[in-house]
Parts: structure tokens; sequence; C-alpha cells
């Protein structure tokens, strides 16, 4: 692990509110790594805390096994939730400028940001002012400047935050070139099912404490829950004596959640009793599923936090 | 990259923007224009010539219309005489404004004028009928033509004007005063509002993962500095090119313009890192005016002070202060009452006051920058200093 990016023990306070508490994590290189949680869970004041925008009250920051240092940080590329750039400034001068920040000459900037706009698409509006673009374009462009210096490291910020599925999809895309050139890249989110199948590594944190870490895959079949999803609306007295309750239902069906010594194959029968069920599954829990039952709180409340977002 | 590289970066960024947008360039058109003509007009004015005006006499004027003829150069004003028949027609003409004033002679003499007007006038035709009525006197008295004429010919009042450099060295204090007093107000707002917009935008938590907070901080009071003082030159130009070409500006306004440079660049740096400072306490931009509310008032105090009483003890002290000093020193110099030793350590403290400032002021906005959600205060920001592991 001495090659990636680590945080050990990282705890902070503002005034008497506890931010974050004894916080642990790591992004090694080639994976999408995920820092997730509900809204006001601390990832933002963690990725603060990796670019030394803040200075935690205690714990540490490593980079390839040593304390991370201004110079190395300098090297990492970080777009912020939301904006983060300039809104009166044209979209090829800004990025230029950027890289010169991070230590590039002039020239070099310049050729990085060419490169990367017509990469994103966005090579027609470089002299645009970045306030004159649309949304989606506007996002593009913050991930520009994220990425115009070429760091290993690239932190972003809730990415994928009013974003429509095109946006999603290209981001994604993005995000998993970055991934597969052995470069680091670690991602917040609370909306956890949207990153559900492109995060491979996860660390969830509630309330400023990490409450599950792994591989998702391994977190999946490790957890003893089994769900099973059906495309009709079930309604409770379907279910008559099968151990199992509705986990959520939605316009697209429900999903049940079986007791441990429950077949799959009784509960479906129960449904199939009452309604024509055309697709189901058994399915491992998803990543909402997972956090609710380690965070123990009811999914009200994490709708809740998501809809304040 | 070094902190004096990323301090530049962060100032070109604000010098190219600022020279980008239009209205910078209106300003500088309308300084340019405004102060070209300050300069110019006056000159063009006085070389006018003498005033003149028209004065209608009703009744016999042998006497007393080359009279009111001779006195007319003292006022500065060239006087013709138009005689007419009848009282009631010259008092039409001076209600019309055909003429400026209208004499009715005779034994109970009268002077028309339309009220608040030809006041000097007034005063000339009433001496004239005053020398007349006692030239009069002195012939029904029984002396001569040449007796008369001798008691008239004394030598008229030399009028000696005092305090006119002074005045004049005032005027220039207090003209450049309000140019550098608008000028230093209008760049802190203007960098109040720039850390505003970038802590609202989430722009500084971008910078700060890549720049410290001493360079980006003081990038933007150097960047919005030097964008102002390019504004000022332009309002200064046609003076300096005046003063060069040996044009006639009042006394004291080359010494008082060089002088008030270094504390006016001095103050600036000053006042734009604390509002720089204040700016990031702002939760949302239309707050910036509140927490700028010390410092303007700090400013507006000083200006007002050092226009009405620099010369006081008050002055004296507010010459030293580091705050105050950049608006004091420039009038005290103009109207000559301060001391070399004032200057030395007035500029001695305004240096230490602007690396204290700098210092604090970039942990400050360190710290306020990243923390959103509310309106911070600034002891909330300073007890944040102690409880942290260094």
């Amino acid at each position: 692990m001495d090659e990636g990016l680590r945080a050990r023990g990282v705890s902070q306070r503002f005034g008497s509110r506890v931010v974050l508490d004894d916080v642990d994590l790591d992004v090694p290189p080639g994976r999408v790594i995920g820092l997730l949680g509900p809204n006001g869970a601390g990832k933002t004041t963690l990725m603060r805390i990796l670019f030394g925008v803040l200075q935690p009250d205690a714990g540490t920051v490593e980079w390839k096994g040593r304390r991370a240092t201004d110079d190395d940080r300098r090297s990492w590329g970080y777009m912020p939730q939301e904006r983060g750039i300039y809104r009166d400034m044209r979209v090829h001068d800004q990025l230029t400028w950027i890289a010169r920040l991070h230590g590039l000459d002039k020239a070099a900037g310049a050729a990085h940001a060419t490169d990367l706009l017509e990469r994103l698409g966005l090579a027609d509006r470089a002299k645009d002012k970045v306030g004159d673009l649309s949304g989606g374009m506007a996002q593009r462009v913050q991930l520009a400047a994220a990425m115009v210096h070429e760091p290993d490291v690239l932190v972003l910020d809730e990415p994928f935050a009013g974003l429509d599925p095109v946006a999603v999809e290209f981001l994604s895309n993005v995000i998993v070139e970055h991934v597969r050139a052995g470069r680091l890249l670690l991602l917040s989110s609370h909306q956890l099912d949207l990153v559900e199948n492109l995060c491979e590594t996860i660390t969830l944190v509630h309330h400023g404490r990490v409450v599950l870490r792994g591989d998702v895959r391994a977190l999946k079949a490790a957890s003893p829950d089994r769900y099973l999803r059906v495309d009709v609306t079930v309604e409770p007295e379907w279910l008559g004596r099968v151990d199992a309750t509705i986990a959520s239902s939605d316009a697209s069906g429900s999903r049940l959640r079986l007791a441990s010594s429950t077949d799959a194959t009784a509960a479906l029968d129960a449904v199939r009793a009452h309604a024509t069920v055309t697709d189901f599954g058994v399915e491992a829990p998803s990543l909402s599923e997972l956090f609710l039952r380690v965070a123990g709180e009811s999914a009200e409340a994490l709708h809740d936090a998501e809809a304040t977002a | 990259m070094n902190a004096f590289q990323a301090t530049w970066l962060v100032a070109g960024r604000e010098l190219r923007e600022s020279f980008r947008r239009k209205t910078t360039w209106i300003i500088i058109a309308v300084l340019l224009v405004g102060s070209t003509a300050a300069v110019v007009i006056p000159d063009l004015v006085g070389k006018d010539g003498p005033t003149s005006y028209d004065v209608a006499v009703v009744g016999d004027a042998t006497t007393f219309g080359p009279t009111l003829v001779a006195i007319g150069p003292a006022i500065g004003a060239e006087i013709s005489i138009t005689k007419i028949a009848d009282a009631a027609d010259a008092r039409a003409r001076v209600d019309h404004g055909d003429v400026a004033v209208a004499v009715l002679l005779g034994d109970d003499p009268t002077i028309i004028v339309r009220s608040g007007e030809h006041g000097q006038l007034v005063g000339a035709a009433s001496q004239a009928l005053a020398t007349q009525a006692l030239s009069q006197a002195l012939a029904s008295a029984g002396l001569s033509d040449a007796q008369i004429a001798k008691v008239f010919d004394i030598r008229p009042v030399r009028l000696e004007k005092v305090a006119t450099e002074t005045a004049s060295r005032r005027g220039a204090s207090f003209a450049l005063s309000l140019v550098l007093y608008l000028l230093s107000l209008t760049v802190m707002i203007q960098v109040a509002n720039g850390v505003a917009t970038e802590k609202s935008n989430r722009i500084s938590e971008v910078l700060l993962a890549v720049v410290r907070p001493g360079p980006l901080l003081f990038g933007k009071v150097v960047g919005v500095g030097l964008g102002g003082i390019a504004v000022l030159a332009a309002a200064l130009t046609p003076p300096v090119v005046k003063l060069a070409v040996g044009g006639n500006l009042p006394q004291g306004l080359g010494g008082a313009l060089a002088g008030s440079m270094i504390w006016f660049v001095l103050g600036l740096a000053l006042f734009l890192t604390l509002a720089g400072s204040l700016g990031a306490l702002v939760e949302r931009q239309e707050e910036v005016s509140s927490v700028m509310a010390p410092l303007t008032t700090i400013l507006v105090a000083a200006f007002i002070v050092a226009q009405s009483s620099a010369d006081s003890s008050l002055g004296t002290v507010l010459a030293y202060v580091p705050l105050t000093s950049p608006l004091m020193v420039p009038t005290r110099v103009a109207i000559g009452v301060s001391s070399p030793l004032e200057l030395v350590v007035s500029v001695v403290l305004l240096i230490l006051a602007i690396g204290l400032v700098v210092r604090v002021g970039s942990r400050i906005y360190g710290r306020a920058v990243v923390r959103t959600g509310r309106r911070l205060k600034l002891r909330d920001v300073l007890a944040s200093f102690d409880n942290r592991v260094a």
C-alpha cells in the first residue's frame, strides 16, 4: 500500500460539533474508491483535509508511505461539489491558469487545456465564459479543471449531483478510464444507488465515523441478507406465513427481504398466487441496504438526508 | 512553485480579468476626461478678459457717468452707460436683463437691480453716487474744481490677500484625498466581493488545495490594487503632465502628489488585506457591506478628520496610527504641518502593520473561506487558532 493515498486517525471538530471521529481511508491505485454516506456525514471535510485545505485536529494524511506535503498535493486534482470555477472567466483561460497554479508553464498548460477540451467535447466553447455554458457543460469544465495538470490522484466531491443520465454515463467513463491507467481515484456520493455499479471499494461514513469499509463485491457476498426482487407491487397480506418483509416498493416492483431460514422459491410462490411475475431475481443487498443495516436507521432517515441534497 | 510565483499568478489573473471588463475602461475614460477638464477649463475661462456691464442712467449723467466708468477697472469690469428717458423704462430693462442695473439720479438717487445680482456693480454705483454727492457738497462749500479734484486724487487702496498659498494647498490636497479615498473604498469593496464570490462558488477550496492562503490573499490584494492604481494613473496624468510642462498649478500639489503615493500604496495594501480577510467571513454576497462596515467607518472618519482638522492634536496622533495615517499624512504634508520624524515613524509603523495583517489575515482567510453554512464571527475564526494541533 506504499503507492497509495491514505488517511489515518483523522478527527475534526468545528466548535462543539464533531465532524470526523478517528477516520481511516485508503485510496489504492487502479480502483474506483467511493467515500459514501448521507449528507453531513463528514465526506467533504475529509476531502478538504486530504488536500490540506483544512488542518485536522488529529490524524495524518500519507502519500506513498510518508506524510503528504504541499508539493505532493499540488500534483493531485480536486473537484469540489458544484461550481468551483470562475463563472466570468473564459474556459480555456481558466484551465490554462489552473494548470499554471499546479506548476506547469504557460505553453504546456495551454496545450493540456486544448487537449482536454477536445476530449470532453468542449473544443468549440473554449472562448466562452463558463457562466454562459449549460449546467452539464459547466460541470465538464469543472472536471477539466481538476484534470488539466494530468494528476495521478483525482478526488471528486459529489461528482454526480444534479447530472442527467447522459452526463452520468459520460463522467463514469472518464472515471473508469482514469483508473484503468493505474491512477488513483476517490469520489464521494450520498446517492448510494447511483454509484452502486461504479465503486469497487467503499468507505461508508455516518455521523463522522466509518461504519463499513471494503471491496463492494466481498461486502455483498459476506452479507447474510438476501432479497427477492419481483416486478409486481407486493401487498403485505400476500406473504402469509412466509418469513419475509417488504424492504421497498417503487414503480418497478417490490424488494422482499428474506429471513435467513426462508426459501426464496416459497416467497416467490406466495407472490405468484396473487399476481403474474414476469421478472424476478434473488439478490445480495444494495449499498443502501447495507448502509441501513449497519447504520441501524430507518429508510426514511436516508431518504430525508438525500432529499436535502 | 514558490510563494512569490503563486502570488504573481493570482495577481496576474486579477489584472487580466479586470482589464477585460468594459466597466474598467469606462471608469478610466470618465476619470481621464474629468481630470483633463478640471485642469484645462480654469485656464480657458481665466483668459476670457474682464466682465462688461451695461448700466442705464436716468437723469443728468455728466459727472456720474464718467465716475462710474472710472471705478470699473477696480472691480475688474468694463462699464458702459446708456441714457434712458424715464424710470419705468429703466426698470423694465433691468427686469428683462437688457442692462445690469439702472441708476435714477436726482435728489433721491435710486439703484435698481434684479434681486441678488451684481453685488459688486451695485457697490460701485453707490460709490459713484456718494462721490458725486460729496463733490457737489464741496462745490457748494466754495471749493474750486481743482481743489475738489485734489480731494479725490487719493491713491486707491491696495488689497493684499493673505493665506492664498495655504488655501490652494488645502484645495489641492482635498481634491487628491477625495480621489484616493473614493478609489480606496472602491477597490476595498472589490477585494471583499471577489473573496466572497470565490468562497460562495467554492473556488477558494480548489485554489487552497494548490496554493497556500497567504499568496492567494495577497495575490488578490496586489492584483486588484494594481488595477486600482492604473485607474488612478488615468486620473492623475493630466495634472502631472501640466506640472511637467510648467503649467499654472497650485503650489504644493507636486509634493503632495509624490508624498501621497507612498502612503496611498501602503495604505491600500493594508486596507485591501483586511478587506480580503473580512470578505472570507461572509456566507452570501449581500453580507459584504455589513462585514466591511468597521473598515469603511474608519476610512470615512480618517478622511473627515484629515480634511477638517489635520493640524489638530487629534490629527497628529492619527498620523501615526497605521489605519488612519494613509489619509492623514498626505494632507499634513500638503499643508506643511508634518515633521520628518513623523513621516519616518509613520511609514515604519504602516509597514509593520501590513506585515502583521498579511500574517494574521491569511490565517483568518484560510480558515474562514472553507467554513460555509453561516456568516462567521471574527471571534469564532480566531478562537479556532488555539484548539488545533500544530
